[in-house]
């Protein structure tokens, strides 16, 4: 089945929102697994498109808590270094470990196989998040100001 | 094209034209490296600033030989444009996936690399010239 996205288009750029996800408006999606309680992470389609082609990721290590703001992992890109703050309070208790060879995933999948981090929250729904459609006009407007 | 001594013509290197790019120079400095100093005899540089421009004698250049091109990013203009020129890439290399396989050479700086970039452009290098003998054991033009 093919995945509906939100879409926005700035220049020449599109830009992908996956609907149903939340954001931070740092550009990092959380998606809740209600079976399993764990809450998955990753970056949004604008933040990885600006950020650059991915050469390694650095997660956090497993077990370590975090709170709104903290650095989940450290993303180096062919322009930058770029720390990714945890939307979420709770702990790490998984890093997407293909990612250790396949980096390029973050950009290739970003809302599927690129994913960085799980996290089990200390509450859900979180509070400040974006829905998709939130996301996708404060991310139109990031977009249109970096341009 | 210049033959080398066994009668075949001369490796050619495009590396990417991109200035006021990390990974761009990088490709330059591991060319030059490689036509300099570790390959003077087999290979070749053509700018590909010339082949954007359409240049005759470049286009001619990559035409008939073996293309070893190196992107500095994804857009891959150096291979793209020995393709459109009408030439045979019969390697490619990316910077990035050179830095992958050399995590402790991070590059950084434009005009000037730092020591990173300059370890990651000799190795970028030497794979070239790994590819190259590869591809002079096996090539019939």
């Amino acid at each position: 089945m093919t995945t509906q996205f939100l879409e926005a288009r700035v220049d020449k750029f599109i830009f992908r929102v996956m609907p149903g996800y939340l954001y931070s408006e740092a550009g990092v999606w959380a998606a809740l697994d209600e079976t399993r309680q764990i809450v998955r992470l990753g970056l949004s389609d604008y933040r990885q498109q600006s950020s650059g082609d991915v050469a390694f990721f650095n997660p956090s290590a497993v077990g370590t808590r975090v709170s709104v703001g903290d650095e989940l992992a450290s993303i180096e890109t062919v322009k930058v270094d770029l720390e990714v703050p945890s939307p979420l309070t709770g702990m790490i208790v998984a890093a997407n470990e293909a990612l250790e060879d396949t980096a390029e995933r973050i950009n290739q999948d970003p809302y599927g196989s690129g994913w960085l981090v799980e996290l089990r929250p200390d509450r859900w729904p979180p509070v400040g998040l974006l829905d998709s459609e939130q996301y996708l006009a404060v991310m139109t407007a990031q977009a249109e100001a970096e341009s | 094209m210049q033959p080398v001594g066994n009668g075949q013509a001369k490796i050619v290197v495009v590396p990417c034209s991109g200035i006021g790019k990390t990974y761009g120079t990088v490709t330059r400095e591991a060319a030059y490296i490689v036509v300099e100093e570790l390959a003077p005899e087999t290979t070749c540089i053509v700018p590909l600033s010339l082949l954007v421009l359409g240049d005759e004698e470049a286009q001619a250049a990559v035409r008939g030989v073996p293309v070893v091109t190196l992107d500095g990013c994804k857009l891959a203009c150096a291979t793209v444009n020995v393709g459109e020129a009408g030439g045979h890439v019969a390697r490619e290399f990316t910077v990035l996936d050179c830095y992958r396989r050399n995590r402790q050479c991070k590059p950084k700086g434009i005009a000037e690399l730092n020591e990173g970039g300059q370890a990651l452009a000799q190795a970028l290098a030497e794979e070239v010239v790994q590819a190259v003998a590869e591809i002079f054991e096996t090539r019939q033009d």
